[in-house]
């Protein structure tokens, strides 16, 4: 593991609390009202996103490892790159 | 002196001093045509002689179609306004309690009226129903709501169906009981401009019009002519769009939807609320068939 994936492992956000969650069973919608950002999880990004409470990356992924049937190292691939494009559409935020 | 009357089955407890205010809530929430059984949720609202203790708290925007307020919200609890004048909402697992000051003085009225109505309508929300920002209208098959973005067309698109042989049942608001999928129109009439009434209406006489408070005119369901119909079941969802970049198939995704119901039906103020709305929008996005039609100047493909 690489310097700035350590650091990236051990960042922790939250969700925001505007971001209004429509469960349809199969998918997770997630809508910003204020910004119009829409997000569609699946089964694996429902799970991330729950954990999203101030969590630490690493934490996250062993949740998933826990979960489903993935490696340490590709649900640690996967759940940084989720969070960062939820945090690109500015429906999580890092807590420092 | 406490009135009593039920409104779409929930029961309001009625303590308003003010004329001005007493005049408001019969021209915005009395129907009497809308009856239905009682649902156990009971709604006071109540005038103060002078404001209730206002506590600091996070403030909350709140957009509305012509204005926009701010408030101090709580989990449960919405305070618009100061001590002059202002609205407090109070919301429990049974029931709300709306409370208003400060009428008297004329300055703050609207103000007070759009908290009010943003009030009322969270105590609807929470006991149950949908609040459905669109032109709704009827044929045999039931209830098709039109909805979309400001100024894309529902009013006009509800004066094509009506020339097509449809109903009208509301022009741009109604609620909607998302278990029954009954949906009740909450307006008095439709307006149209005067350029609009020679392309859609020029067989009404003028008299049976009279003139809106945004220029429009405006003809009571009464003046019709035709059938207007009062409540329906919703069988359809159309979003209407108008921008050529979204010119494709009728059918929507998922997340399409999803947004489309969101932006119908408004977001709850309080999160107990929002979390039932969007219970709600999931069962709905199942049940009723949504779909998008790009207006243009063709026949309506309704």
């Amino acid at each position: 593991m690489t310097e700035s994936t350590g650091e990236s492992a051990s960042q922790r956000y939250r969700r925001r609390a505007q971001v209004i969650e429509t469960d349809l069973g199969a998918e997770l919608i997630l809508l910003d009202p204020a910004t119009q950002q829409m997000f569609t999880l699946n089964a694996t990004g429902r799970e991330v996103w729950r954990a999203l409470d101030g969590r630490a990356v690493d934490d996250i992924a062993a949740h998933i490892v826990a979960t489903f049937d993935v490696t340490r190292e590709v649900a640690m691939t996967d759940v940084l790159s989720l969070v960062n494009r939820l945090v690109d559409a500015r429906l999580v935020d890092p807590v420092d | 002196m406490v009135r009593h009357v039920a409104i779409l089955g929930r029961e309001f407890a009625i303590d308003l001093r003010t004329p001005a205010l007493e005049e408001w809530f019969a021209q915005n929430w009395i129907f009497p045509e809308q009856a239905l059984s009682p649902v156990p949720f009971a709604i006071a609202l109540a005038e103060l002689d002078g404001p209730p203790e206002l506590r600091d708290g996070e403030m909350t925007h709140v957009a509305l179609h012509r204005t926009s307020l701010e408030c101090i919200a709580g989990d449960r609890c919405f305070t618009f306004g100061d001590v002059t004048a202002g609205v407090r909402m109070e919301l429990d697992d049974h029931g709300s309690r709306v409370s208003v000051w400060g009428a008297s003085n004329a300055a703050s009225l609207n103000r007070i009226f759009a908290a009010l109505f943003v009030a009322v309508g969270e105590s609807m929300r929470a006991s149950g129903l949908l609040p459905l920002h669109g032109a709704v209208v009827v044929d045999h098959r039931g209830a098709t709501a039109l909805v979309g973005r400001s100024d894309v067309g529902k009013s006009t698109t509800l004066w094509r169906a009506m020339q097509a042989g449809w109903a009208p049942l509301a022009e741009d608001f109604a609620w909607l009981d998302p278990v029954t999928l009954m949906v009740y129109g909450w307006d008095r009439g439709l307006r149209l401009t005067a350029d609009s009434r020679t392309r859609f209406a020029p067989e009404v006489p003028m008299e049976r019009f009279r003139p809106d408070d945004d220029g429009k005119l405006f003809l009571s369901y009464d003046q019709v002519g035709g059938v207007v119909a009062r409540s329906a079941a919703l069988t359809r969802v159309v979003v209407l769009e108008r921008d050529a970049i979204s010119r494709g198939d009728a059918a929507l995704s998922a997340s399409e939807m999803v947004r489309a119901w969101w932006e119908a039906v408004g977001v709850p103020l309080s999160p107990v609320v929002v979390a039932r709305v969007s219970g709600a929008i999931a069962s709905l996005v199942r049940r009723v068939p949504t779909q998008r039609l790009h207006l243009d100047d063709g026949p309506l493909a309704l």
